[in-house]
């Protein structure tokens, strides 16, 4: 009998002793453990995964560090899925002291990438520069050609020749901007560079086209040759600035990725940007001007928004719903603490949230689901031995008590 | 005047948030946008009260020694530490932002990381603990009502496992084959049968098929969530909304004062 009245109360501190236990033996071990996808991490994974190259997502820091260990790896696991489908990112959040969490997702989810594809971008860099320069072979054989012809007589014929080769180059180097400025601003600009560099250079070879008309004499093709060589010479420094780029990460901040940073008044804010964003958050996170953050340039309002996601421990998701979803249509998903999930059970079913990842374990079925383990996937086995104890601890509990009230209705 | 100036701009204010809520045309939808900037700065500025709140606190329990005044003066060196971080990161770096202060001892950053995230971190595990002793001590099937709590529970937890699946659900089923004997023996046949044949049932049906039990368990998890709970969650939501609905047009229409005096 005392012993039964001893597991009635079994004393705090070996209760938190066995927690201690429950929690640091499974992270000694690796388990492999399978994972059963729930329907509304799977309509989440189905929100993102669906989404088109180039679209925005909105990741909306709602927690701190008391949530780490079940929110962060949701914005990890959604970060790496948003990269590797080329979505852009805005991040803000309502959370001062929690918005660095989700900076530091966002600087080791592009490392991560830019590693990852370095080899890719690098191939990618090289082959654009050997169409370039082929490019630039036909067109010298061209000049070359048009210099003979004109050596004999000048038409209006040549100098249209001349300009659809120039806008043929031009047309093509801006193709290739536009193919590779999302990857590095410094490719962009060295692009942009070579661009405006060769329209000079072509304008100053029709000037001296011109004057070969002018003088009408032999030297007019060495004239030629002098240009073509200078060009030649430009597409070097042309291609070294690539290599530079190729150098460079390929998921950059301000061209996949920016941090708007903290501003006061949830409901305020979340309202107040279906109209512009610019109106709350005119500067980044360092002050950066967002007019010239690359990526922020066709963004203004919910509708240049594919998909929010707010991470929190607290009541956020709702108002995200509330303001951003019922007023301006705003696609939602959730991702919080196993505490705040059954909260938002409602919102979930009415469709108002097209996604939910609750807890470390939903947590864990993403990471599952964009087949890396991370965080969450490591920390499951720790709270899976954390809620057996628990549910062993109420078991005996309840054993005891109800054989320490037989004993008492029996007068034993 | 002191009284009745304040009810007028809450009536005014209140009324025009609504109108322009509903009416998203020029002039109303600049207008709200513009109230909206200002509802942000008023929010900055609230900030600004609750440091000096803090401030005008910790440093009078300070100055007059008063009990636990330690306390506060950790405080209030944790709120000037971190200042004083961010002020020397700006100066060097231009911005106190800058993630390069993470690596340097007393960077605001590293404050941040080393300092306040630890901090954090540990406050919120404790609840591990104390949900466990918690959970232990009052978790008891000693009605009906608690007995389905418990079960509601217990079943929960089971579906958010990630191994341990069967051993936990023979737990539960232990649970239910004991609280229906002892129901039995208090002379509560129907309700000890019942929970007694259901812990023998769910048992054998583990034992048997036990890959199955795996794949259910979070699938039963789902529905306990999506059907009872949210039922019961959607009620109180309805409830709280309607509630909040009614406080607010008391307020707008100063009916309900209290926000203006605590008397």
């Amino acid at each position: 009998m005392k012993f039964i009245k001893w597991l009635t109360n079994i004393d705090r501190r070996i209760i938190f002793l066995l927690m201690i236990g429950a929690v640091l033996v499974p992270m000694l071990f690796t388990i492999p453990i399978p994972f059963e996808v729930g329907e509304p991490v799977q309509n989440a994974f189905n929100a993102i995964d669906t989404l088109k190259p180039g679209s925005v997502i909105m990741l909306s820091v709602d927690y701190d560090a008391t949530s780490y260990p079940e929110c962060q790896p949701m914005i990890v696991a959604i970060t790496d899925h948003a990269f590797r489908k080329d979505l852009r990112i805005i991040l803000l959040g309502h959370i001062p002291t929690g918005l660095p969490l989700g900076q530091e997702a966002l600087e080791r989810g592009a490392a991560e990438y830019n590693q990852n594809h370095k080899a890719e971008y690098r191939q990618a860099v090289k082959h654009a520069g050997e169409e370039l320069k082929r490019h630039t072979a036909g067109y010298q054989e061209s000049l070359k050609s048009a210099a003979a012809e004109f050596d004999q007589e000048y038409t209006p014929r040549h100098q249209e020749t001349l300009d659809s080769l120039v806008s043929d180059y031009l047309e093509k180097v801006d193709s290739a901007a536009v193919k590779f400025q999302k990857h590095t601003f410094e490719y962009w600009e060295a692009v942009k560079y070579a661009g405006e560099g060769f329209n000079r250079h072509a304008a100053e070879y029709q000037k001296r086209l011109e004057g070969g008309v002018r003088e009408k004499n032999s030297g007019y093709v060495r004239i030629l040759e002098r240009a073509a060589a200078e060009y030649d010479k430009h597409v070097t420094e042309y291609q070294e600035d690539l290599g530079h780029a190729a150098d460079q990460y390929l998921k950059r901040y301000g061209i996949d990725f920016v941090n708007l940073g903290y501003r006061p008044g949830v409901v305020a804010i979340i309202v107040g940007m279906g109209r512009e964003i610019r109106d709350f958050y005119h500067k980044d996170y360092q002050n950066i001007n967002v007019d010239s953050l690359h990526m922020m340039a066709d963004v203004h309002n919910y509708d240049d928004i594919a998909t929010l996601v707010s991470f929190a421990h607290g009541t956020a998701v709702e108002s995200w719903v509330a303001y951003a979803g019922a007023r301006f249509g705003q696609q939602i998903i959730g991702g919080v603490t196993g505490v705040v999930a059954p909260d938002l059970y409602p919102y979930l079913q009415s469709g108002q949230l097209a996604g939910l990842l609750g807890g470390l374990k939903g947590a864990s079925e993403y990471e599952s689901l964009i087949k890396k383990k991370g965080l969450a996937s490591r920390g499951m086995p720790a709270q899976s031995t954390a809620h057996i104890l628990v549910i062993l601890l109420i078991v005996i509990g309840s054993m005891a008590e109800f054989a320490l009230d037989i004993s008492k209705r029996r007068g034993t | 005047m002191k009284r009745t100036l304040p009810l007028i701009i809450t009536f005014l204010a209140g009324v025009f948030v609504v109108v322009t809520f509903f009416i998203p045309r020029e002039p109303f939808g600049s207008l709200e946008q513009r109230m909206l900037v200002w509802a942000s700065i008023l929010g900055g500025f609230t900030l600004l009260l609750g440091i000096d709140s803090l401030i005008k606190h910790h440093g009078r329990k300070l100055a007059r020694r008063e009990k636990d005044w330690f306390y506060s003066l950790v405080t209030l060196l944790g709120l000037f530490g971190t200042l004083a971080a961010g002020i020397v990161t700006w100066a060097k770096y231009g911005t106190p932002l800058e993630l390069a202060s993470l690596n340097e001892v007393g960077g605001f950053f590293w404050v941040y990381k080393w300092v306040m995230v630890p901090l954090q971190g540990t406050m919120f595990a404790l609840l591990a603990f104390f949900i466990a002793s918690a959970a232990y001590r009052a978790f008891r099937a000693r009605t009906f009502d608690a007995t389905l709590l418990l079960i509601a529970a217990i079943l929960v937890m089971i579906g958010r496992l990630s191994m341990g699946v069967i051993p936990a659900t023979l737990v539960l089923a232990v649970l239910l084959v004991a609280a229906g004997i002892h129901r039995l023996l208090i002379r509560k046949p129907v309700f000890g049968a019942v929970l007694a044949v259901a812990g023998v049932g769910l048992g054998a049906l583990v034992l048997a098929f036990p890959q199955d039990a795996i794949r259910l368990a979070p699938q039963v998890q789902e529905w306990l969530m999506s059907v009872p709970q949210t039922a019961a969650r959607r009620g109180i939501l309805i409830g709280v909304t309607l509630g909040t609905i009614a406080m607010s047009i008391r307020i707008i229409l100063g009916i309900e004062r209290t926000y203006i005096s605590s008397t």
